[in-house]
C-alpha cells in the first residue's frame, strides 16, 4: 500500500527542506566577499592549467550514435527468439509445445528479412565512409 | 496459438513495401553513384510506380476492408486513397527538390532516400489497424521530417527549426505513447477496433478518457490545430522550401487521415464523442479557433513561406470541420479526402513557385521581391495564381469545388452550420492574403528595390506545371476524382 | 504482492517531471533528456498493465519504444549537433531568428 511509504515521504520532506533551509540561510547571513582567485574552479589546488571543458572529437558522437542505432536492434531478437517456434510451425502448437503440421521457413526468413535491411545500413554507413577514423 | 501471419500478407502490404524497398534502392545509390544529380528523378520514378500499385491495388480491391498481418494492417479504399495523395506529394517533392538543391547545393546525398522514408511512415499510419504501427509510422515519418527540416545545416534557420519541430513533436509523440499505454490498462489491447469494440465497458473510466485525449492532443499537434500550432510558422519558414510543402502537404494529411481513421474507430464511443466534454465540442472549439487565428496571422505576414505557413494552420481549421461531420453524418469521408487530395497538390505547387523563384545565396520569399514577376515570367506567374485562387476558395479551381463540397456536406448537420458560417467569413477574410502575391506580381512595379531572377530548373517546372494542371483539372472537371473519393470508403 | 499501483504512479510521476522538464529548463540537451523520460514514463506503465493483465502485448510495444526512443535519439543529438555549429549555443533561448 502507499500509505506504507509515508515515512519516506516525510524523511525526503524533512531532508529536502533542511538542505533549502541551509542554503538560504547561508545566503542571509554569510558574508559574501568574492574575488577572481575564489572564483576559479577547483583544481586539485593548483593553479588552473587548461579550460575546463575539453572538445571531444566529433568522431567519438559519430561513432556514439551508430552504436546507439545499431546495439538497440538487438531488442528485437528478443521476441523473435521468442516466438520463433510458432513462426515457423505450420499449423498450431499442440498443449506440448510440439508442432504437428510441419515446418516452415516463415520464422527464419522474416529474420533474414530484418537482418537483410540492417546489412543495407551497414553498407551505406561504410559506403558513406562513417566508420572511417580519418 | 497458431502462426498468425501468412505469406499472403506481404503481397497485401505491396504498396508499402515496394515504396520502403526503392527507399532503399534510392539510398544505395546514393551510397554508390558518385554524383548525385541523378537521385531526385530516380526517387520520383519509383513515386510513379507506387502511384500505379496503389491505383491498381484500388480498384481491385473487393471487400470493403481487409485484415492485413492478423489485424496490424487495415486495407480499405480509404487508407489507399491517402497512399495516393502520399505519393503524388512525394513525387512533386522529389521534383521541386531536385532543382531545389542543386541550386542552392546543401542535402548530403541521403535527401531523396529519407524524403521515400517519410512516405513508408506516411502510408503505415494510413493502413494502421493497430497503435504499434500508428506509432511506428507516426515515428518514421516524423524523425524522417526532423531531419529532412534540418538539412540544410549551413542555413542557421535550418538547423534551428529542426530543432523546434523535433523538440515539440517528440513531446507529442511522449502523450501519444503515454496516452497509448493508458488505453492498454483500461481495455487491455493495442488493436484500434478491440479497444472500440470494449468501449461502453470504460464510460467515465478515467484511464480510458484520460489516455484517448492524450491521443488526441498528439493528433491534433501533429496537423497543428491552434493551442498546438506554435511550432508551425518557424518550422515552415526555416525549412527547406521543397520540404515546406511537403510538411504543409503530406504530414497534415498523414495526420488528418489517422484522425479519421480514430474518428471511425476508438473515438466513436458515445460517450466519448458527445456532450459538454466530447471531442466533437472541444474539436468544434479548436477548428474555429485553428481557422480563424492562422487566417487573421496570415494577413500582416510579408514574408511568402511565413504565410503559407499560417495558411497552412487556417486549412487544418477547415479540415477540422470535415472531420467533425464525419462521426455526425454517418462516416463518408469523401469531403474530407477530397479536400486533402487538392491542398496537398495546390500547396506543393505554390512552395514549389516560391523554391523556384529563389537562386544560390538569394531566396527571394519577401514580398517585396515579387514585383513585376508577372511581365517577366508570365507562366510561373500564371501558375502562382492559379494556386493562390485555389488556396483562396476562388472558382475554377481545385480549392472552391473541394471547400463547396466540404462545407455542403457539413451542413447536413444543424449543429455545424455556425461552423460552417464562421468558415465562410474565414474564406472571405483569407482572399485578401492570397491576392497579396498576385498584386505583387502583376501590378506592382519593382522601382529599384532589389528583385528575383528565378532559377532555371526544368525538373521544377515539370512539377509545377504538373501541380497547376491538376489544380485547374479538379476545379473544372472534379466529376471523377468526387466519385473516387466517394467510394474511398473507411472499412471500419 | 504486487506493486501496480506503486509502479503506475511511479511512472506518472516520471512523466509529469519529463513534461515540467521540457516547458522549464533552457538547456536543449537536458529537453531531450525530459522527453527520454517521459517515453520510459509510457513504458513502465505498459510493464505495469502488462504484468497485471498477464499478458505480453506491453512488452512487445515497450520493446518498439525503446527502439524508436533510441532512433529518437540519434536524429536529436544529429541535430543539436548541427545546431551547436552554426549557433555556438544550445540554450532554448537564443533561438529567435524566426519572430514576427
Amino acid at each position: 500500500m502507499l500509505t506504507n511509504y509515508l515515512p519516506i515521504v516525510v524523511v525526503f520532506a524533512v531532508a529536502g527542506g533542511l538542505g533549502i533551509a541551509l542554503l538560504i540561510i547561508a545566503r542571509l547571513i554569510g558574508p559574501s566577499r568574492p574575488n577572481p582567485t575564489k572564483m576559479q574552479p577547483y583544481e586539485a589546488g593548483l593553479e588552473q592549467s587548461a579550460p575546463p571543458r575539453i572538445r571531444f572529437h566529433a568522431q567519438f558522437y559519430r561513432v556514439a550514435l551508430l552504436f546507439l542505432v545499431f546495439d538497440i536492434e538487438a531488442a528485437f531478437f528478443y521476441p523473435w527468439a521468442v516466438m520463433f517456434r510458432d513462426l515457423s510451425c505450420k499449423g498450431s502448437l499442440n498443449a506440448a509445445g510440439k508442432c504437428t503440421a510441419g515446418a516452415t521457413p516463415f520464422g527464419m526468413l522474416v529474420m533474414v528479412a530484418f537482418l537483410a535491411i540492417l546489412l543495407l545500413a551497414l553498407v551505406f554507413v561504410w559506403r558513406r565512409k562513417a566508420l572511417e577514423w580519418d | 496459438m497458431s502462426s498468425a501471419f501468412k505469406m499472403a500478407d506481404f503481397s497485401f502490404a505491396a504498396p508499402i513495401i515496394f515504396v520502403a524497398l526503392w527507399a532503399c534502392v534510392v539510398l544505395l545509390a546514393s551510397a554508390f553513384s558518385t554524383k548525385s544529380s541523378k537521385l531526385g528523378p530516380l526517387t520520383a520514378f519509383g513515386f510513379v510506380i507506387g502511384l500505379v500499385i496503389t491505383g491498381y491495388f484500388w480498384t481491385a480491391l473487393e471487400q470493403p476492408r481487409m485484415s492485413v498481418f492478423s489485424g496490424m494492417l487495415v486495407l480499405d479504399r480509404f487508407s489507399l486513397f491517402l497512399d495516393m495523395i502520399f505519393l503524388l506529394a512525394g513525387l512533386l517533392t522529389s521534383l521541386v527538390a531536385h532543382g531545389y538543391v542543386e541550386e542552392h547545393g546543401f542535402a548530403e546525398s541521403e535527401f531523396y532516400a529519407v524524403i521515400a522514408l517519410s512516405v513508408v511512415g506516411m502510408m503505415l499510419m494510413g493502413h494502421a489497424g493497430d497503435f504499434i504501427i500508428v506509432v511506428i509510422g507516426l515515428e518514421t515519418m516524423s524523425l524522417g521530417v526532423y531531419s529532412l527540416v534540418a538539412s540544410w545545416t549551413d542555413k542557421r534557420k535550418s538547423t534551428e527549426a529542426g530543432l523546434k519541430y523535433f523538440v515539440m513533436g517528440a513531446v507529442a509523440s511522449g502523450f501519444l505513447v503515454y496516452g497509448i499505454a493508458l488505453l492498454y490498462g483500461a481495455t487491455g489491447s493495442t488493436r484500434l477496433l478491440v479497444i472500440t469494440s470494449r468501449a461502453a465497458a470504460h464510460i467515465g473510466d478515467p484511464l480510458y478518457i484520460i489516455g484517448l485525449f492524450m491521443v488526441f492532443g498528439a493528433l491534433a499537434f501533429k496537423v497543428a490545430l491552434v493551442p498546438f500550432h506554435m511550432w508551425t510558422p518557424d518550422a515552415y519558414e526555416g525549412a527547406p522550401t521543397p520540404i515546406t510543402g511537403f510538411m504543409a502537404a503530406a504530414v497534415k494529411t498523414a495526420g488528418f487521415g489517422l484522425l479519421v481513421r480514430a474518428v471511425s474507430t476508438i473515438f466513436s464511443g458515445e460517450s466519448f464523442a458527445y456532450g459538454s466534454t466530447g471531442w466533437i465540442n472541444i474539436a468544434w472549439m479548436l477548428s474555429m479557433l485553428t481557422m480563424t487565428v492562422g487566417n487573421v496571422l496570415a494577413l500582416r505576414q510579408t514574408n511568402i513561406k511565413r504565410m503559407l505557413a499560417y495558411s497552412s494552420i487556417a486549412h487544418a481549421g477547415y479540415i477540422m470541420l470535415g472531420v467533425i461531420a464525419i462521426p455526425v453524418l454517418g462516416l463518408d469521408p469523401s469531403a474530407v479526402l477530397l479536400y486533402l487530395l487538392q491542398y496537398a497538390v495546390t500547396t506543393i505547387g505554390a512552395f514549389g513557385v516560391v523554391a523556384w523563384v529563389g537562386r544560390r545565396d538569394a531566396e527571394n520569399t519577401g514580398l517585396e521581391q515579387w514585383a513585376g514577376l508577372g511581365a517577366r515570367k508570365p507562366a510561373a506567374a500564371l501558375a502562382m495564381t492559379i494556386f493562390m485562387l485555389s488556396l483562396g476558395g476562388i472558382p475554377p479551381t481545385a480549392g472552391f469545388f473541394a471547400k463547396l463540397y466540404l462545407f455542403k456536406s457539413a451542413m447536413g448537420h444543424p449543429s455545424l452550420l455556425i461552423l460552417v458560417v464562421i468558415a465562410a467569413i474565414n474564406s472571405v477574410i483569407s482572399i485578401f492574403y492570397y491576392l497579396k502575391p498576385i498584386v505583387a506580381m502583376y501590378f506592382r512595379d519593382a522601382g529599384g528595390e532589389p528583385i528575383a531572377e528565378p532559377m532555371r530548373s526544368s525538373s521544377l517546372s515539370v512539377a509545377i506545371t504538373l501541380a497547376a494542371i491538376i489544380v485547374f483539372l479538379l476545379g473544372m472537371v472534379p466529376g471523377s476524382a468526387l466519385e473516387m473519393a466517394i467510394k474511398s470508403t473507411i472499412g471500419g | 504482492m504486487t506493486m501496480i499501483n506503486e509502479l503506475l504512479v511511479f511512472a506518472a510521476v516520471l512523466f509529469v517531471i519529463g513534461v515540467i522538464g521540457v516547458i522549464i529548463r533552457r538547456n536543449t540537451l537536458i529537453v531531450l533528456m525530459s522527453v527520454e523520460l517521459m517515453l520510459n514514463a509510457a513504458n513502465l506503465t505498459f510493464i505495469a498493465f502488462s504484468r497485471a493483465r498477464g499478458d505480453v502485448l506491453g512488452h512487445g510495444f515497450t520493446l518498439m519504444i525503446i527502439a524508436l526512443a533510441a532512433a529518437e535519439a540519434a536524429v536529436g543529438l544529429a541535430i543539436v549537433v548541427a545546431v551547436f555549429r552554426s549557433h555556438k549555443t544550445v540554450n532554448v533561448d537564443k533561438f529567435n531568428l524566426m519572430k514576427r
